[in-house]
């Protein structure tokens, strides 16, 4: 069954549009499409507890159809070369080919859903600029401070000057931090829970520990900051103690990169 | 005296806060779905070998092969920039979502999911041969490319950017904890497992060679006159990985090209490679009909590769 599955998908392809395909070709194909929407579509519904469901149903053959042009650049053999990349996963000689097809295709139908849902619905926890965000500096912080606006152009000499200042104070920073420190700031900085099971296995600590090296690590750099220039204006101040946290940041994620125990680390993120 | 001037700036536009929010919205929705299925992902297994397609040139717009890990968890389209020292090209890669995150990311006003947002900040130079490894599909228009190498130029050297491209780029990124911190250090690393594993693929191996068009030819014809036969009517044999089919090229002088013809060991036709392509690097492209093909000598010159119906290169082995 797993070989009449595959040439299933490779009729689609000799055939380029599944219109032209066999009438089983076709019902297997949309089929599959839609059921793997259906899947994504329910899995995240359950995640996000997002009421009224029935906006979000499609039919079969409409979930083929986003599939089929999802990356579709256009309507000739070399446009839709995404379908080479498809089946390319799958020797259909071999064992496991059918599973090795299907999974890149439902990677495109996760996106699919993804970018259905974008266009289509409101996410549950709509963003705004005044949610406010996780504070690691001891002060309230909002999404509009992601946006500060654009320096000033009669500001540069003086935004070179922090840098310098900045790039200074993270060296020291940055020599100081323990390994464990060095961790957490990674994980954070690559978006990975500090509770997964290889970070644990890699630091020997538990996700609390963590977060306590992450705060202490980050904490230090601003007490560093704040004492050192306790005269200063704190609006000047906090620009310096975040441009310093920012290349912190980016010298961990350059030292992850030559450090062997956190190459699990990097296929974790993704 | 103060130690720390005071940083002027201008408030951001609604038009980036609208960007950032759009962002953030569609960050969130991805980091929703990607948790869903941890086992979609990507599935170890049949990695095959690197297709051969039109040899690599700026403005082109190219697709990777799942040849590797990272090149199976998604399909990896990249933008040729321009050509770079040692052979190789500066590429660009195509981003995941629908609005460009930071300033190095240009929205390309293209409708394809695959190629909406150019990310200039992760542009990298790749030998030519691993570009020539990948399927060409489709063409910049040479203002997509002078765009998108102003961007590239303004993130680089701070040389500005033309009226109009500022509305197409993202909202600028300088705080730690903003969530684009992470998406910029995750597409970093991917692209450096890209990197990593195309570098080390195997490259012109899925070339074959015909002999006896190898030598400049005022050279071949004087070896060929001090001999008592002519070297080339000897027709090379080919046998096909996991196939029965054996390929025999043959020389036709009087018009200077190449007949294959596909047969069984017993010298009967087999169809069994009906409808494969043979494509050479210069991009000639000709198919199998009847068991048959002829391509002009001079296109083979730099070798020839079989692909079948999936876009995947036979491996030949000479049997003379």
């Amino acid at each position: 069954m797993a070989k009449a599955q595959i040439q299933n998908w490779f009729e689609w392809k000799r055939q380029c549009a599944l219109a032209l395909c066999s009438p089983c070709t076709r019902h297997v194909l949309r089929q599959f499409a839609h059921a793997r929407f259906r899947y994504y579509v329910a899995k995240y519904l359950h995640r996000t507890n997002l009421r009224n469901p029935a906006v979000i149903s499609v039919e079969d053959r409409q979930a083929w159809h986003l599939f089929e042009s999802h990356l579709e650049l256009k309507t000739t053999r070399r446009g839709k070369a995404y379908k080479n990349w498809l089946l390319s996963r799958a020797n259909e000689d071999e064992e496991g080919a059918i599973q090795a097809l299907e999974s890149g295709a439902s990677l495109i139908v996760r996106d699919v859903v993804r970018e259905f849902m974008r266009k289509e619905i409101s996410p549950p926890r709509t963003m705004s600029l005044s949610r406010p965000l996780n504070d690691d500096f001891a002060r309230p912080m909002t999404m509009a401070d992601l946006l500060p606006g654009e320096i000033d152009p009669t500001s540069k000499v003086e935004m070179r000057e922090y840098s310098e200042l900045a790039g200074g104070h993270a060296g020291d920073a940055f020599d100081d931090m323990k390994r464990r420190e060095k961790i957490a700031v990674f994980c954070r900085s690559m978006g990975i829970s500090l509770a997964h099971h290889v970070v644990a296995e890699i630091t020997g600590c538990r996700k609390s520990s963590l977060s306590n090296s992450y705060r202490d690590a980050i904490t230090r750099i601003a007490s560093h900051i704040q004492h050192k220039y306790v005269k200063e204006d704190s609006e000047s101040v906090k620009t310096l103690t975040l441009m310093t946290v920012q290349i912190v940041k980016e010298k961990v994620v350059a030292w992850a990169k030559l450090e062997k125990s956190c190459a699990r680390l990097f296929k974790v993120a993704e | 005296m103060s130690k720390l001037k005071n940083i002027r700036r201008d408030p951001p536009t609604k038009h980036q806060e609208a960007q950032l929010v759009a962002w953030l919205n569609e960050w969130a929705l991805y980091l929703e779905l990607y948790a869903i299925d941890a086992a979609t992902r990507e599935k170890e297994g049949w990695a095959g070998t690197a297709p051969v397609d039109v040899i690599p040139a700026a403005g082109q717009i190219r697709l990777f092969p799942p040849v590797s890990t990272a090149l199976r968890s998604r399909p990896v389209y990249v933008a040729v920039l321009q050509s770079e020292h040692d052979n190789c090209f500066l590429v660009a890669p195509y981003g995941r979502f629908a609005i460009p995150a930071t300033p190095g990311e240009l929205s390309t006003g293209r409708e394809c999911a695959a190629v909406r947002v150019l990310c200039l900040w992760n542009a990298r130079a790749l030998p030519a041969d691993v570009l020539r490894s990948t399927w060409l599909v489709d063409d910049m228009t040479s203002l997509e490319l002078s765009e998108a190498i102003a961007v590239h130029r303004n993130l680089k050297k701070g040389t500005g950017l033309p009226e109009g491209l500022g509305l197409r780029i993202g909202p600028p990124l300088s705080h730690p904890a903003d969530p684009r911190q992470i998406y910029i250090n995750r597409e970093d690393a991917f692209w450096d497992a890209v990197l990593s594993e195309t570098c080390n693929l195997p490259r012109g191996l899925s070339l074959t060679y015909l002999p006896w068009l190898e030598e400049p030819r005022d050279r071949r014809e004087m070896r060929i006159a001090a001999e008592e036969g002519a070297v080339y009517a000897v027709a090379k044999r080919f046998s096909v990985d996991n196939s029965d089919a054996v390929i025999v090229v043959s020389f036709d002088d009087e018009d200077r090209t190449c007949r294959f013809r596909v047969q069984t060991a017993e010298d009967e036709p087999c169809a069994e490679l009906d409808a494969c392509r043979i494509e050479t690097p210069g991009g000639e492209v000709c198919t199998i009909e009847d068991c048959r093909a002829a391509m002009k000598a001079d296109h083979l010159r730099e070798g020839f590769c079989i692909t079948d119906l999936a876009g995947r290169t036979l491996v030949l082995h000479p049997l003379n």
